[in-house]
């Protein structure tokens, strides 16, 4: 078991590195002088050409990639060039924020996807199981930025139930997670019905109600359980989405996250920021996609068979 | 050798174009998506010759701006007083190409890379997969972003960028599907034959693969299109004054309390579209897998 | 000592009661307001505050910080006359000015004020490009006593007094700034003091009960940023935020139809324009500049870009400056005219420019607005929205053809007209070297005749305007809301509002 995650976790290294070096390429074919960013208008050739030597930026891009590898492994991510503040502190400031609007939106998914997926499925072809998927299909094809506009349109503007921005508390959350929700519980009703209805089908259950087993319980204890995997699975590919993506949603609602912050950090080429925001999001994705990987472990007892010696 | 040739032809091709069809036709939701894609292509084309470019489309008439929907403008009129109807109609283009050019560009990266891959293994497939693992880790509005800033905001930048990152999925499909066959007898004898390499994997391992990449082209034409929408809304889509879906909500956000069909509009012509890819791409994966359809 | 300093803050305390009065416009004693005013005032803004420093940036959020947290030697009255600020002054000839400061001036860490710090502040103001531009004429400074100091320049400077005003030369602690490089400069000898700063999200500052004077009314006031303008109205209807600043035209009648509510409106003095890059061709031609300049009908751009609310601006001198000549003659939107000129000038089928601008509004909107004008007189207009950086990379390097920016300062009439001409300025964005126009914008700095140098700015701006290197478009409003019976705010045509008087009634 202990072999396995250490594997995963040292293929996240090339990965990162990698990464890295991506974001480096394509800020620096971006064109638009960090420098001018902060300096004055007025800065002479000497001050620009002294404020780059500062930020590290008169060194080839190789330099600058080692250089910041190396910072990196000590917990430094650099420093934002616009306001100077540790790009880490920064990050790990607005992380809770995102990290709020993801627990709000996967929360929405869930209490909607589980048990419209399962009535979907156990309903098969019925009147209930259609009217499902036709509200998960739009759901899936509404973009986000439109429904979070009209939610912000009606529960904000009209009705003045709830904040459209800020972070003032619970109440700012809703309105962002419901939307980011939304979009998430619609690819996962899908994918609930669909795991529920292979398993339906098998065998061990048929054994269950022959047994005499209570229908209820067969489809939540027995049924449910085991279309958990697939579930599990897309609903840890959609975590990217939702960490890295908020973007839309965190501008509509002026929301504080990491996500807005890396966008920012682009249009000024604060190449450390976006550097650090980016990678940052990386890693705690790909941690997330292991977590998942393990929960099937013990979800399944058969790949734990594999695993365990 | 010729026999075997035809042999594995014909086995590739037993589920002909015609069973899928006639099983698509049976699917109501997926003739509906076709309808719906249809009408959308239809729009898309006839607009150029309906609607007057610079007359109609990009025409400013500052005294009519803001006007409500009416009969003589069905969808109201901007903030320029440009009629939204004809912007959201022309708009169509715009949606379309880059859902479609896009894909096809992440088809030929995705599928080359991955038949490579799948094909060669060893060392160049490992390297080929972390590549794809290094797009695949960073959120790919983010990765795309980055490039259109990179690159600078035109309508061939963002069907490049939507495209790249929308690649490692076929690639992963791609290196799936020449691995399941890598090692079938057809192929070790078409080797053993002298066929060139990638004449091996053309002829007989590609059309292995060719419904799940189906598959995932219809679907990630919908995904596509929300990307360029979403990057249009963040101002890094097609510059003014083109009518395209997504930078048309971006300015009409700024008046969505007064002027709220100035953001109706085009975000349903997104959803619409999006649909009708969606309900596409569903009933082709179920008209293609029978065995998926339940 | 002790019996000492019970008296003197028993003699602060008098003074302040007294003295508090001539703050806050209608309120009275301190005692009426804290009864019905708001401890803590939220401020909503969508400005960054990228730096702390007042003089690393000319931005308006820092520099309203400053104005909260700092004091600068001279202040401007309603008028635009410099007048005095922390220290009263006198000129003692055509190039010394005498400062003198209060003895009981102290730093919101509660060291003393001196002249000390006052000579520190504009030495290092020299490092800064910000700020190093504007003390260019100063030579040195010369210290008579801890209370007074003499300033001597190398030239005459009739805006010296004014450009000090500038909030960007506050006056910083010495001894703070050599013990802590990062943030010493945070402290200064203001009515508040900083004590939260998140870039991007929340700044705040804590009422300083040592100040000198008239303390300010609210104990804490915090500037939280919300990107959204809509967002920013509803935190305001909501009461999250006692203030919102940045509003827009279109705003107003959100405000209007809320009866707590209530709208604030002035006139800006940020100007938006067209400049060429009179280096690239054909702009280096006077007669395609004019024409073009005929192609651009100012008035829809202000109905497409300002909802109408918007004053046409001709002139490189920006309002309530010295010297703005209102009769200068503005180019009308004749399409007909323009494409003759350009055939004349040897361009018979028109031209194809590439416009470069700032993504979002109001530049992407003026671009379209222009865009369409310029059609009918045969210029193809290609919109080119770029990212900040972007933009002031391509103005730097001279790549740009045409481009949209603006213009927000309004302190010293020199300081506007050498930003924008000047030959070797950095916020030339034409591109322009004229050595007749550096030498008339140098003359009339020094002129020391009021009427012969209001004359030479006329000249300037008419030379300017027959040169074409800029088209000035218009300037606008500033839009804020506020709750009613909001009072004590000095506002400010350059969005650096002056905070420390804010006063917000309770809500109920």
């Amino acid at each position: 078991m202990y072999r396995y995650v250490l594997k995963r976790l040292l293929m996240l290294v090339p990965v990162i590195l990698g990464v890295i070096l991506l974001i480096f390429v394509v800020m620096d074919l971006a064109p638009g002088d960090p420098a001018l960013m902060i300096a004055s208008p007025d800065a002479t050739e000497e001050e620009l050409a002294e404020l780059r030597t500062n930020l590290g930026l008169d060194k080839g891009i190789a330099y600058r990639y080692v250089a910041y590898v190396k910072n990196m492994l000590h917990g430094n991510l650099g420093s934002s060039y616009i306001s100077g503040r540790p790009v880490m502190d920064v990050y790990l400031e607005r992380l809770p924020e995102t990290l709020k609007l993801a627990v709000g939106a996967v929360f929405v998914a869930l209490i909607i996807s589980i048990p419209l997926g399962i009535i979907a499925a156990v309903h098969q072809n019925t009147f209930k199981d259609s009217a499902s998927m036709v509200v998960a299909l739009i759901g899936v094809s509404m973009p986000s930025f439109w429904l979070g506009l009209l939610l912000m349109l009606l529960f904000s503007l009209k009705l003045g139930w709830f904040p459209s921005g800020g972070t003032v508390g619970f109440k700012s959350i809703v309105l962002p997670s419901i939307t980011m929700g939304l979009n998430l519980a619609a690819v996962m009703t899908r994918t609930t019905r669909s795991s529920m209805l292979d398993v339906l089908h098998s065998d061990y259950l048929r054994t269950a109600r022959a047994k005499g087993v209570n229908e209820k319980k067969v489809i939540l204890k027995h049924a449910f359980k085991n279309a958990l995997i697939p579930i599990i699975t897309v609903f840890g590919s959609q975590f990217s989405y939702v960490l890295g993506g908020a973007v839309l949603v965190e501008t509509i609602f002026s929301y504080p996250g990491v996500g807005k912050m890396v966008v920012d950090a682009i249009g000024n080429r604060d190449i450390p920021s976006v550097t650090g925001g980016i990678v940052m999001t990386t890693i705690i994705v790909t941690c997330v996609n292991l977590v998942i990987d393990l929960l099937y472990a013990y979800v399944d007892p058969r790949i734990k068979g594999q695993y365990v010696k | 050798m010729a026999t075997r040739e035809r042999v594995s032809k014909k086995y590739a091709k037993r589920s002909t174009m015609g069973e899928i069809w006639h099983r698509l036709k049976k699917n109501k939701g997926a003739m509906i998506g076709l309808t719906l894609v249809l009408l959308i292509i239809a729009i898309a084309l006839i607009s150029s010759f309906a609607f007057d470019y610079d007359t109609q489309v990009i025409n400013q008439n500052l005294v009519n701006r803001f006007q409500a929907p009416s009969a003589e403008h069905l969808f109201g009129t901007d903030d320029l007083g440009r009629d939204i109807m004809a912007r959201v109609l022309y708009g169509a283009r715009y949606s379309l190409m880059v859902g479609i050019v896009a894909v096809l560009i992440a088809i030929i990266i995705g599928v080359t890379l991955g038949c490579i891959a799948g094909y060669v293994g060893g060392p160049i497939s490992e390297i080929i997969m972390r590549i794809t693992d290094i797009f695949c880790s960073v959120p790919t509005i983010l990765l795309a972003i980055a490039i259109v800033s990179a690159f600078g905001v035109s309508l061939t930048n963002l069907m490049v960028a939507v495209g790249i990152t929308s690649a490692p999925q076929f690639v992963r499909i791609a290196r799936a599907s020449i691995m399941t066959v890598r090692n079938e007898e057809y192929v070790e004898a078409a080797k053993a034959i002298g066929m060139p390499n990638w004449k091996i994997v053309v002829v007989h391992m590609l059309p292995n693969c060719i419904s799940p990449l189906i598959v995932q082209a219809t679907q990630r034409v919908a995904s596509a299109i929300i990307s360029a929408s979403s990057l249009s809304f963040l101002g890094l889509g097609v510059p003014q004054p083109a009518p395209e879906w997504g930078s048309m909500l971006s300015s009409g956000r700024n008046f969505i309390r007064d002027y709220s069909y100035m953001t109706f509009f085009p975000g349903l012509a997104i959803m619409l579209t999006v649909l009708a890819f969606n309900l596409l791409g569903d009933g082709v994966r179920d008209a293609i897998d029978p065995k998926l359809k339940r | 000592m002790l019996k000492r300093i019970a008296l003197l803050l028993c003699a602060v305390m008098l003074v302040s009661l007294v003295g508090c009065s001539n703050g806050t416009n209608g309120k009275n004693t301190t005692s009426n307001t804290t009864a019905t005013a708001k401890e803590d005032v939220i401020i909503g803004t969508s400005s960054e505050f990228t730096t702390t420093d007042p003089q690393g940036s000319n931005s308006q959020a820092p520099l309203t910080l400053a104005t909260l947290t700092h004091e600068t030697l001279t202040e401007i009255d309603a008028s635009g006359n410099p007048v005095a600020g922390m220290a009263t002054f006198e000129q003692v000839d055509q190039l010394t000015y005498k400062f003198t400061i209060p003895g009981n001036v102290t730093f919101t860490n509660g060291d003393p004020c001196t002249t000390e710090d006052v000579a520190f502040t504009f030495e290092r103001a020299r490092e800064s490009s910000f700020t190093s531009g504007k003390i260019s004429t100063l030579d040195h400074t010369e210290i008579i006593s801890p209370t007074e100091i003499r300033f001597v320049l190398s030239s005459p400077n009739q805006d010296f007094l004014t450009t000090l005003a500038h909030k960007s030369l506050s006056i910083l602690s010495k001894k703070a700034c050599q013990e802590d490089t990062e943030h010493g400069f945070e402290i200064g000898t203001g009515r508040y003091y900083l004590t939260k700063w998140v870039p991007g999200d929340v700044t705040s500052v804590t009422r300083y009960d040592g100040y000198r004077g008239d303390k300010g009314v609210a104990k804490t006031i915090t500037f939280r940023q919300i990107a959204e303008t809509s967002a920013r109205i509803i935190a305001l209807q909501n009461k999250e935020i006692d203030i919102a600043l940045g509003l827009e035209s279109l705003d107003a009648s959100k405000i209007d139809a809320d009866s707590s509510l209530e709208l604030v409106k002035f006139e800006d003095v940020w100007i938006k324009y067209l400049t060429f890059n009179v280096n690239a061709a054909p702009f280096d031609n006077v007669k395609v500049r004019q024409a073009i300049a005929h192609a651009v009908n100012k008035n829809n751009v202000i109905l497409g870009a300002a909802n109408g609310e918007g004053i046409l601006h001709t002139s490189v001198v920006n309002k309530t400056q010295f010297g703005l000549d209102e009769t200068l003659k503005d180019y009308d939107y004749d399409p007909a005219l323009a494409k003759s000129m350009l055939a004349e000038a040897g361009y018979p089928n028109g031209l194809e420019i590439t416009l470069s601008c700032y993504k979002g509004s109001p530049y992407e909107t003026i671009a379209a607005v222009v865009q369409s004008d310029m059609a009918a007189a045969g210029i193809k207009i290609k919109v080119n929205p770029v990212e900040p950086a972007a933009l002031k990379s391509m103005m730097k390097e001279g790549q740009h053809e045409m481009a949209i920016y603006g213009w927000s300062d309004a302190i010293g009439t020199d300081f506007t007209v050498r930003s924008l001409l000047y030959s070797t300025s950095g916020s030339n964005r034409c591109k322009i070297a004229d050595p007749k126009l550096d030498a008339m914008i140098d003359a009339a700095l020094s002129e020391v005749d009021t009427a012969k140098r209001e004359q030479m700015y006329k000249d300037i701006q008419q030379y300017v305007n027959d040169l074409c290197p800029y088209i000035m478009l218009y300037t606008g409003y500033i839009y804020v809301g506020v709750h009613k019976g909001t009072t004590g705010v000095k506002w400010n045509a350059s969005n650096i509002h002056d905070f420390c008087y804010v006063s917000v009634p309770s809500y109920q």
